[in-house]
């Protein structure tokens, strides 16, 4: 069985029922509205970025589906993506943020948690110069602003 | 604008809830944008909250969600207090309604409001960074000496209340509680007086507050006016980094000699444990003493004793006596339990229907009060790796359990992380973060025992393939989340076994296939060791989430487990001695890998120092201990001290032979295999990256051979060239000009040795760019020769026979030998400090804040 999917640029995807139902959205969107033949539109999500996530949905079809995570004040780890995702997510900084943006508007837990663990692995271990490198960023201090946070942060700038 | 800036606020925080508070700083840094984002309440907020989960830090620990607040909450959860609570005692229905409840409530509220402004977050946040990069170099800010007797500082303030070397440390809340061998009294120290202000202010805005604060829920509530700015300059004020303080003092004196004690800050309670079965209750804040109760049964030796909230729960044997310590109602009398050794640990759990405890052989329980019956006891499925020592060798294991859901378990070699989840499937988290890897070897090998052998699967197993389709999601994750352990306790089964034990595959594995408990009734503990191969050197002394703590010599070395994922421990050095900087006259001078002694000229001084390490680890758990220990030419007297060395059972009296037991133990190795020389070639030594415990053992050689050659010119060195050995006098001779001194003298070997680890810790510590601060019980900044006055002053107490009168003492700046009974003989540990107890009685608090 499967479902048709129509992307904001009018590229229509007919997907398996279980890949399309690894989106909430989409899962309740058929629950309410019940079997149809008529494409599901997908006003915030590019034909290109949907393809994406049709990739990586139809990969992970048979994963066991996650838990609701009841532990928000825990730890969470980002060193745990497997191979297949980490090729997957290895895209340029554009498409990871159409990726975020899309998997958290299709409620697509596992890709959104993917999404941000790679974000955080760029930021991770890094100096404040690295991360501008890494994400294009101008540093736009004053002289009195870089005085004032030398000031505050002189505890944390002990060596 | 940057892809961090383009997100949505709440996927922005879902990456960065991902960052350490390290990653956070440098983030704080990068721009105005993310300054902004990055020094945000709700970024910093939920991360201290994170953290406060095993931060001690006193504003934080003491009323933010912590276990009693994670108590109150799970009894406002009707999913949790079920059938079970209904059936259990009427005393915790009074829990809900007590004033300690809404008083708890009310500071909790009060507190939030408190590091929910920006200023004071951010101090917090600096102080976290500042802590966690301190603790990652091993370097204090101060050592704080608080003596066993009272001291003001004149020849003829004591009164011979010596009670001995500490035997019992604890340290909960910024309270530190010493028990000493003979047992009179407990003496308390309260760390964080400083914060009395804070909380008179906190007090004050509750009164004026009430209401509000008690209409505050979880995630709502009316509008709280803030503190004012007078209020929080007073916060800051007092929570500056590197101020001494005073250590508040406060005695108990004991109706009976105890074993054990425990105490909670919470409700101010503190219980002891005698041999004869008496449990006294003691009020932390008036020291008196409060009812006695007693343990009918008591052929059992008492193994723990623990006071939460309402409840006394002592182990003796392998049975468990429960208290209502308020109502004075004996909830459990001797409870049997399925353990089958001595119980050394055990706990209350959320529902008071259940206690946790765990015993010598590291086997941990969960004893369903409602069931009366042992069969249907939890035996938790733990791989409890990295515990395949067990037995003799591993215990007795000791737990701490934190946030009512955290449980650190160590014996004396290994040590475990779980998270507890109750009976049910409600609470297990996502499996993506049970899964535990395993290497492609084990996998490889299972599978391929599976196919041929039909190893027998457990229980959950066979369900699995048998019903799994009729298995609700949740089921199957616990289904896999149990496969997941069995099949790490067989790897490490296949790695070691359980050597001591009648069952090679491991007594847990056996016990776990004979649980007939249904997987809904049972509590379930998930491993979150991280993998954890090479520990650092010596016997493990405590434990937390974060850190574990090795003894080894006089030193301690802290383990960073966050560093250590990939395997492999990374550990640093800390001295107890109070040091202070070379006199100008010699130094300072830091140890050089180039400079003349140590390693020559045109030697390879950057081998690697792990070649240098004194890598006890590696015998302990790579196996080659046990293969050393077992090997031709050991003796069994060797056997003996060298066990009872790690087992910390060896008297004053022994500690030479033990020291030269354990040099010869590893040098017999070093001479089948010399890479693994414990200090290595004299010419690969690099002493600016070798630990104090490397440095400790590098000089004691050379203190040896230096004095042998001087009672006999015919003497051979052990340790190198008698031309090298010359070279590393002159070093010594430039950089440990007093230890030299005393060398050259008619001094003892023993006293010379009880000397020597003050100057190689000083010569250690040159390494810092900050010298430690000295602290005395006053709270005030002080020399080392004032400390050295007092402890050699408490020593003469006891050793009046061997007081010494020799005036080379305390004068040319050589440390009296006394001085080196500042040995470690308990230890506890929280997130800005370590306190350590001695031999000579003092207490040091090692702080990091």
């Amino acid at each position: 069985m499967s479902v048709k999917l129509s992307s904001s640029d009018g590229r229509e995807f007919e997907v398996n029922m279980k890949v399309a139902t690894q989106s909430a959205l989409i899962k309740n969107l058929l629950y309410d509205l019940g079997e149809t033949d008529e494409a599901i539109p997908l006003p915030n999500v590019n034909g290109n970025v949907l393809e994406k996530i049709i990739e990586y949905c139809t990969h992970h079809m048979d994963d066991p589906p996650a838990l609701n995570e009841e532990y928000d004040d825990l730890p969470k780890r980002s060193d745990d993506i497997e191979p297949w995702d980490e090729k997957f997510i290895d895209v340029d900084q554009e498409l990871l943020f159409e990726i975020l943006l899309a998997s958290n508007y299709m409620d697509i837990k596992p890709l959104l948690d993917l999404g941000c663990k790679t974000v955080a692995n760029m930021i991770r271990n890094k100096s404040a110069e690295e991360i501008r490198k890494m994400f294009n960023i101008e540093e736009d201090f004053t002289e009195e602003e870089k005085e004032q946070i030398r000031r505050e942060n002189e505890w944390a700038e002990d060596r | 604008m940057d892809l961090i800036m383009r997100l949505p606020f709440d996927l922005a925080v879902m990456a960065i809830k991902r960052l350490s508070i390290k990653d956070i700083y440098q983030c704080s840094l990068v721009c105005r944008s993310w300054h902004k984002l990055f020094t945000d309440d709700s970024i910093l907020y939920p991360l201290l909250l994170q953290l406060s989960h095993f931060d001690q830090e006193p504003v934080l620990f003491h009323h933010l969600p912590n276990d009693h607040a994670s108590h109150a909450d799970r009894k406002d959860d009707p999913k949790s207090e079920g059938k079970e609570l209904e059936e259990s005692d009427a005393i915790t229905s009074d829990l809900d309604e007590s004033p300690e409840t809404i008083r708890l409530k009310l500071e909790e509220g009060a507190n939030q409001l408190w590091i929910k402004n920006n200023r004071v977050l951010t101090r917090i946040f600096q102080k976290v960074l500042n802590r966690e990069h301190r603790w990652h170099k091993g370097q204090p800010t101060t050592r704080l000496y608080l003596p066993p007797v009272p001291l003001d500082g004149t020849d003829s303030d004591i009164k011979e209340e010596w009670q001995g070397p500490v035997k019992i440390i604890k340290m909960k809340g910024g309270i530190v509680a010493a028990l000493y061998e003979e047992g009179k009294s407990i003496r308390l120290w309260n760390l964080v007086s400083n914060y009395d202000e804070i909380k008179t202010i906190t007090d004050r805005y509750i009164a004026e507050n009430a209401e509000l604060l008690k209409a505050q829920t979880k995630y709502d509530g009316p509008a709280l006016p803030p503190f004012t700015e007078s209020d929080i300059s007073a916060f800051l004020k007092c929570s500056q980094s590197g101020v001494p303080r005073k250590a508040v003092l406060s005695v108990i004196r004991l109706r009976k000699k105890p074993i054990l004690f425990d105490f909670q800050t919470i409700n101010n309670l503190l219980v002891t444990a005698a041999s004869d079965g008496d449990v006294d209750l003691y009020d932390l804040n008036t020291c008196k003493h409060l009812r006695t109760f007693t343990i009918s049964d008591t052929r059992d030796t008492i193994g723990t004793v623990h006071v939460w909230i309402d409840f006394i729960v002592v182990g003796h044997g392998t049975h468990i006596t429960l208290w209502n310590h308020r109502s004075g109602k004996v909830l459990e009398d001797a409870l049997p339990t399925a353990h089958r050794a001595n119980i050394t640990g055990a706990f209350v759990l959320d529902n008071e229907n259940h206690l946790l405890s765990i015993d010598e052989t590291g086997i941990i329980v969960v004893t369903d009060r409602s069931a009366k019956n042992t069969e249907t006891d939890t035996l938790l499925d733990t791989p409890m790796y990295p515990m395949f020592m067990v037995g003799k060798m591993g215990a007795p294991y000791a737990m701490r359990l934190l946030h009512m859901s955290h449980l650190c378990v160590w014996g004396r070699y290994t040590f475990g992380h779980y998270e507890l989840y109750e009976p049910g499937l409600r609470n297990l988290p996502p499996l993506s973060t049970l899964l535990v890897n395993m290497s492609d070897d084990f996998q490889t090998t299972r599978i391929t025992e599976d196919e041929t052998t039909g190893h027998s699967r457990s229980e959950p197993q066979e369900n699995q393939s048998g019903e799994d389709r009729s298995l609700s999601e949740a089921r199957r994750t616990l289904a896999q989340l149990e496969t997941t352990q069995i099949d790490l306790e067989r790897m490490y089964s296949h790695i070691a076994g359980d050597i001591d034990n009648e069952h090679p595959e491991g007594l847990r594995l056996e016990r776990q296939r004979l649980n007939t408990v249904p997987a809904e009734r049972r509590y379930h503990m998930i491993s979150i060791d991280p993998p954890f191969e090479n520990g650092p050197e010596g016997k493990i002394l405590t434990v937390d989430f974060r850190r574990a703590l090795y003894m080894c010599a006089n030193s301690i070395q802290i383990c960073d487990l966050e560093k250590s994922r990939n395997g492999t421990a990374i550990a640093v050095s800390l001295g107890l001695f109070p040091t202070e900087p070379l006199s100008p006259r010699y130094g300072p001078k830091k140890p050089s890998s180039t400079g003349s002694g140590g390693s020559g000229a045109g030697s390879s001084p950057n081998r690697a120092s792990q070649n240098a390490a004194f890598r006890i680890s590696d015998y302990l758990h790579g196996g080659r201990f046990a293969q050393a220990l077992q090997g031709e030419g050991v003796s069994e007297e060797m056997r003996r001290v060298f066990v009872e060395a790690f087992q910390g059972q060896t008297g004053e009296e022994e500690f030479e032979e033990m020291h030269r037991v354990f040099m010869e133990a590893f040098q017999r190795h070093g001479d089948e295999n010399s890479e693994d020389d414990p200090v290595g070639p004299y010419e690969s030594i690099d002493l600016e990256n070798s630990t104090l415990v490397q440095l400790e053992t590098l000089f004691m050689r050379y203190i040896s051979d230096i004095r042998g050659m001087k009672e006999n010119p015919a003497y051979i060195p052990e340790s190198c060239t008698p031309e090298q050995l010359q070279e590393a006098r002159e070093y010594m001779k430039l950089n440990l000009p007093e230890l030299v001194a005393v060398i050259d003298s008619d001094e003892t070997l023993r006293n010379i040795r009880a000397i020597a680890p003050y100057y190689i810790q000083r010569l250690f510590e040159t390494r810092f760019n900050k010298p430690i601060l000295n602290v005395d019980h006053r709270g005030q900044k002080v020399g080392v020769q004032q400390l050295w006055r007092d402890m050699d002053r408490v020593h003469a107490i006891t050793h009046a026979r061997e007081r010494r009168t020799d005036s080379r003492y305390l004068q040319g700046d050589i440390m009296p030998p006394s001085v080196g009974n500042l040995r470690l003989t308990s230890t506890a540990l929280d997130d800005g400090r370590i306190a350590v107890g001695c031999k000579n009685g003092y207490v040091v608090v090692v702080s990091f804040d």
